[in-house]
């Protein structure tokens, strides 16, 4: 199995890719984990999803975007309001 | 007593630590604090992840914003939901492809419903959420 990298090393393996964790530590009053072994990654959420989804289900893995979050210039992110249409 | 929550402030939004609890045991995510999401979002590829499906919908439910409607999806209760040091169990949470957001990062939205139910204080300069 891989061994487990810290979050900065992560961020630098995999940047800008989604990334499961397991054996992971993470700091619940920090915004990042602390570290983990790398199980699954992808460039899209969706083919992470997929690896996960044909692999063993494993309890409290962190599933994280290991890089920043910063909205392309001219992309604004609106809160979203709901409404509910119907009861199923 | 107070307890301090960080987020980055390199980021755009402010993420935030929770562990989602399902069917099949728990996944941690980072969530958007959003005060301006009227529920708490949580992207389809999560909530399956976690044992669920459109099977266990409660109701249909279509995000809106500014310009109109965005997204069609469920709502679904989940076994619980830990965040900011609290824990919200049996919570009914809505289900979205987030495929714009997961794009940008971004795969669950803490909304107004929980973050309603906290007592808190947040110092935007130092990053920092503070529950009271």
């Amino acid at each position: 199995m891989a061994k487990k990298l810290s979050w900065n090393e992560i961020k630098e393996n995999y940047p800008d890719q989604w990334v499961e964790l397991v054996e992971c530590e993470w700091d619940p009053y920090e915004p990042d984990p602390r570290n983990g072994i790398v199980r699954h990654h992808a460039i899209r959420r969706k083919q992470l999803h997929e690896l996960i989804m044909k692999d063993q289900p494993v309890d409290d893995a962190a599933v994280v975007f290991a890089g920043d979050v910063k909205f392309k210039e001219g992309i604004v992110f609106n809160a979203n309001l709901h409404q509910v249409i119907d009861s199923k | 007593m107070t307890t301090h929550f960080q987020f980055n402030l390199n980021q755009s939004v402010p993420l935030i630590y929770s562990r989602i609890r399902g069917v099949r045991g728990s996944q941690r995510i980072r969530l958007v604090f959003d005060t301006g999401a009227f529920m708490t979002q949580i992207a389809t590829s999560v909530i399956e992840e976690l044992g669920y499906s459109a099977r266990d919908g409660i109701r249909r439910i279509s995000a809106y914003g500014p310009s109109g409607p965005i997204d069609d999806g469920y709502s679904l209760k989940i076994s619980a939901i830990e965040v900011l040091g609290k824990q919200f169990s049996n919570i009914e949470v809505a289900v979205y492809d987030f495929n714009n957001l997961e794009a940008e990062g971004i795969a669950g939205l803490l909304g107004f419903d929980v973050i309603k139910q906290l007592h808190l204080e947040m110092n935007g300069p130092k990053g920092e959420l503070i529950i009271f």
